[in-house]
């Protein structure tokens, strides 16, 4: 297509870059805030800063969950409950409500779900926080996207995260010194300097940005490419019988209720027994599938944080009797497991705080590759119309469209953000459906943002929206300390960590984008200084731009 | 800009958008100056069909790659059929990757198609081949 290959893959690079670039950045900052979900969703429940819940032996736990979904939800068809670790002390447990009548409105899948959180020790629920999303929003909305069924979400996702596997390819085939390049960083350059900031972004995670990339597909992976096991088992059973081959004692389909009415045996006996199964390790989520029915099934997991995989083996039991019925994923199969590993990789459960914490730096310099990447084509493009820029004319339509995205992803999105934790402590605790109306204060600034990024892409705009977002992340911690029982000065010196840990990460995040305000200030006075007098600032920082 | 009809403007919008840099990358057309507009209308049809080769054409060479490795491997190498599909599955977003790199970095859009098709062949002969087979022995 190009004269080399090395052009075509750079000319590859740049466009499959570009045209995902903007919901990349979402995919990036949205996934990275992941790592630290069960810490967001506690730090938005202040309610529960101030509880320390007692700890208790895995069994005495498991007791006690059974004992007050018994009394909350007896009819229930399946319970979950998962045991306290290390990052979150309390008992979590969750139940699928009974189906709505035949004929009744559909309800949405999230909504057939009831939650609490229990003290383990006592087994009572621990005092009812706010309504929230949480964390869990920034993990939906790293696949699902919002305001869309999930379904189109995940194809819209998967296409980009492709395109950004090809961008990945393509970028290290067009790098011929990439440990040169490393290594070189020539500030002040113009648009020499924002290619060496996107070099040393990408290079520096590169192993991370490829894994992510493509662990990313393979979690989905089946949902994109269901064609090998469609053709492998078309004569065989057909995909439920791949998946009930591939992922043994993963499915529920097996499952039927029985409609008769059974006590549901001792629970503690079975946590027991799985434990020891597994030399001691111990046990993660207990799945009960039509408890008090004659055909209830006891499913235990092993606890998560125990290897890299996602895939954990596990016990299942007779819920009536309490005999054994099998063991799964003891011996794992090997492309299973490297699956498994994938997957694993992807959403770094196995992570002790500071591997997390390095997955966490490591999501913000593909952030800030995303970032670069693409204010880097606007630099480049910006170029071609110097010539007409001299003589008064106007930039094209579409390096002005690129402009104002890159304004309202870029800076739009870090203020929508923190947008969303003040929402979380400022909205009355009354308000209907509260965890959608935090999610529309997030939406809302968003979209704010990128419509003011449209109208006005100029470097004022830039600040105005970076600095907006570092006063906003700056103050969380304020915030906190007016709204919630736990202020950094407590937090810090007596717990909880989480709280302390939110705090002071939203002010480094603050400080950063307080840095980026200020380079554009400095960028700014330069462009205005440069200017002949009698032209307007805010025309010649537009003209001087991004 | 001003003054042009609103479909003109569209289309100069439209084309704007997808390939500014249009004059950075010589190409085989863009080298005649004597019909530089054709050729620039040549050059983005061009990579149109590119674009299309790469997510259709790309998405289907790795579909098939995924189906001809899950049927091959336990045929090849007595590998279980589960593990066969998992890996076909698992390999077929490198061969999507590389099939979208072969595309744009191929001389001309014929050839560019024209290698994926050879790419398809293969894997697609096998499938048809094996599932054939398979379905005549059950």
């Amino acid at each position: 297509m190009k004269e080399g290959f090395r052009q075509s893959m750079a000319w590859l690079h740049t466009w499959s870059g570009l045209l995902v670039g903007w919901v990349l950045f979402m995919v990036f900052a949205a996934g990275t805030a992941t790592y630290f979900k069960d810490e967001i969703t506690f730090w938005m429940k202040p309610e529960l800063h101030a509880v320390t819940p007692n700890a208790a032996p895995q069994a005495k736990a498991a007791e006690g969950a059974v004992a007050f979904l018994q009394q909350r939800a007896a009819d229930a068809p399946r319970w979950f409950i998962t045991l306290p670790t290390e990052r979150e002390p309390s008992t979590s447990v969750l139940y699928l409500k009974p189906p709505p009548p035949a004929g009744a409105a559909p309800v949405e899948r999230r909504r057939r779900f009831d939650q609490a959180l229990l003290d383990p020790a006592t087994g009572q629920a621990v005092t009812a926080p706010r309504e929230t999303r949480g964390g869990e929003f920034f993990y939906r909305l790293h696949f699902d996207l919002h305001y869309m069924p999930a379904i189109w979400a995940r194809w819209i996702v998967g296409f980009c995260a492709m395109f950004m596997l090809v961008a990945i390819f393509s970028g290290i085939v067009t790098h011929r010194r990439i440990f040169k390049d490393f290594f070189t960083f020539r500030p002040k350059k113009g648009q020499r300097s924002w290619l060496d900031a996107h070099n040393v972004t990408a290079v520096l995670a590169l192993p991370y940005h490829a894994m992510i990339t493509y662990t990313g597909l393979v979690t989905l992976m089946f949902m994109y490419m269901p064609w090998a096991p469609q053709a492998a088992y078309k004569d065989h059973g057909g995909t439920e019988a791949f998946f009930a081959e591939a992922f043994p004692g993963g499915g529920r389909t097996q499952f039927k209720a029985s409609g008769t009415k059974a006590p549901l045996a001792p629970i503690a006996p079975m946590v027991a027994a799985a434990s020891s199964h597994w030399n001691g390790a111990p046990v993660g989520r207990i799945t009960v599938h039509f408890p008090n029915d004659a055909n209830a099934v006891v499913s235990i997991a092993r606890a998560g944080t125990q290897r890299l995989s996602s895939d954990q083996p596990s016990m299942q039991f007779n819920g009536v009797t309490g005999a054994q019925i099998g063991t799964f994923g003891d011996v794992p199969k090997a492309a299973a497991e490297t699956r498994g590993v994938l997957y694993g990789l992807h959403i770094g459960r196995f992570a002790d705080p500071l591997l997390r914490a390095l997955f966490f730096l490591s999501g913000l310099a593909g952030c800030l590759m995303v970032a670069t990447g693409l204010l880097l084509w606007a630099v480049k493009e910006r170029q071609k119309f110097a010539k007409t820029l001299k003589q008064g004319g106007r930039i094209g339509f579409g390096l002005r469209l690129v402009d104002g995205l890159n304004l309202g992803a870029i800076a739009g999105l870090p203020m929508a953000m923190a947008a969303f934790f003040w929402a979380n402590r400022l909205l009355p605790l009354d308000v209907a459906d509260r965890g959608e109306a935090e999610i529309g204060w997030f939406f809302t600034v968003w979209g704010a943002a990128a419509a003011l990024g449209l109208l006005r892409p100029t470097l004022r705009m830039w600040q105005a929206q970076l600095a907006l977002g570092a006063l906003l992340f700056v103050l969380l911690p304020v915030l906190n300390a007016f709204t919630g029982p736990a202020p950094l000065t407590v937090s810090l010196r007596s717990g909880p960590s989480a709280v302390a840990g939110f705090d002071l990460v939203a002010i480094a995040l603050g400080l950063g984008l307080a840095g980026a305000t200020w380079l554009v200030e400095r960028k700014r006075r330069k462009a205005v200084s440069r200017q002949p007098a009698g032209t307007p600032p805010g025309l010649a920082a537009s003209g001087q731009g991004s | 800009m001003r003054g042009k009809p609103l479909q003109m403007r569209m289309i100069l919008i439209w084309t704007g958008l997808f390939s500014p840099s249009f004059h950075e990358f010589p190409n085989d057309f863009a080298r005649r100056p004597a019909h530089v507009v054709s050729a620039s209308f040549r050059y983005r049809l061009g990579v149109a069909s590119r674009a299309i080769a790469a997510i259709a054409g790309g998405y289907g060479v790795a579909a098939l790659s995924a189906a001809a490795l899950a049927l091959c491997l336990p045929a090849a190498f007595g590998m279980a059929r589960s593990e066969a599909a998992m890996t076909g599955t698992l390999a077929s977003f490198i061969v999507f990757a590389l099939a979208v790199m072969w595309v744009f970095a191929a001389r001309t859009a014929w050839r560019a198609w024209s290698g994926l098709v050879i790419a398809a062949v293969v894997p697609g002969s096998l499938v048809l081949l094996l599932t054939r087979a398979g379905g005549g022995g059950a």
